[in-house]
């Protein structure tokens, strides 16, 4: 099993088309390992969400780095893999403006109801994990949470880190969308 | 210095004049670290404590909100 990968979810002709780029951009970047997962069994929801709660799973390396089709990657992204070595379980930005204004309303609102509050929202398009028996209990928490609603990941993911919680360092805007790893967000739709 | 701790300076930064500690082991380890870091420096000190701490604790990081109006 390698140590360290990258991994994509490509579902649709589409993705798999903006993927090369992604693909692209990152062997420019450094010499790491990548797989894309095309075909996904029993795939259901928004595509490319099925893929993502399932990564524990997909993923043959012991630390991963998960990233959406749609983002570039600019900078070496050894930093994420070495807080993994630290200890931490998951590496992942936070995410600013209308708390899970991108999800439907019932969601967010029964997100709220059970969490009690409004926790940190965090971006899940682009972050590190590494292989523990935390973050597994978290990915099946994940996956039972994204079949509650099969749209979109984050309201599920806030969710699952609130029944599994695991050990979280938080990296800034720019390996998320900035000056490391730009984000076209939406660009798949 | 807190670079070769966290590995990459492009982080949050704690504020830490709110914050809610469960006390173990880990925790007071970590309180420990913070007060040795902020002999070298106080900015930037509760992340190169948190760099060194073993292992690593739970952390649930609040939204701005908590301790600035609009989060600003």
């Amino acid at each position: 099993m390698e140590h360290n990968g990258v991994i994509f979810i490509a579902q649709g002709d589409k993705a798999q088309e903006m993927v090369k780029g992604a693909i692209a951009a990152l062997e420019e970047s450094g010499g790491i390992g990548w797989g894309v997962i095309e075909d996904l069994p029993k795939a259901t929801g928004l595509p490319g969400r099925w893929g993502k709660v399932n990564l524990y799973n997909l993923s043959a390396c012991e630390q991963t780095l998960y990233l959406d089709v749609d983002t570039v990657v600019h900078e070496d992204v050894q930093a994420g893999f070495d807080l993994l070595d630290d200890g931490w379980d998951m590496v992942i930005c936070p995410s600013a403006g209308d708390w899970l204004g991108h999800i439907d309303q019932a969601e967010r609102d029964l997100t709220h109801d059970e969490l009690g509050w409004q926790p940190l929202q965090l971006q899940a398009g682009v972050f590190w994990f590494r292989r523990s028996d935390a973050i597994r209990r978290f990915f099946e928490a994940w996956r039972e949470e994204w079949q509650r609603f099969e749209g979109e990941d984050q309201g599920a993911m806030l969710r699952a880190l609130y029944r599994c919680p695991v050990r979280v360092w938080l990296m800034g805007r720019p390996w998320n969308g900035g000056e490391a790893i730009e984000h076209n967000y939406g660009a798949l739709r | 210095m807190t670079e070769e701790v966290i590995h990459d300076l492009r982080v949050p930064v704690y504020d830490t004049r709110v914050r809610f500690i469960r006390r173990n082991r880990t925790t007071e380890r970590l309180m420990g670290l913070w007060y040795e870091e902020r002999q070298q420096g106080e900015a930037l000190a509760f992340l190169r404590a948190l760099g060194r701490v073993q292992p690593k604790p739970l952390i649930c990081a609040l939204p701005a909100e908590w301790v600035v109006q609009d989060g600003a």
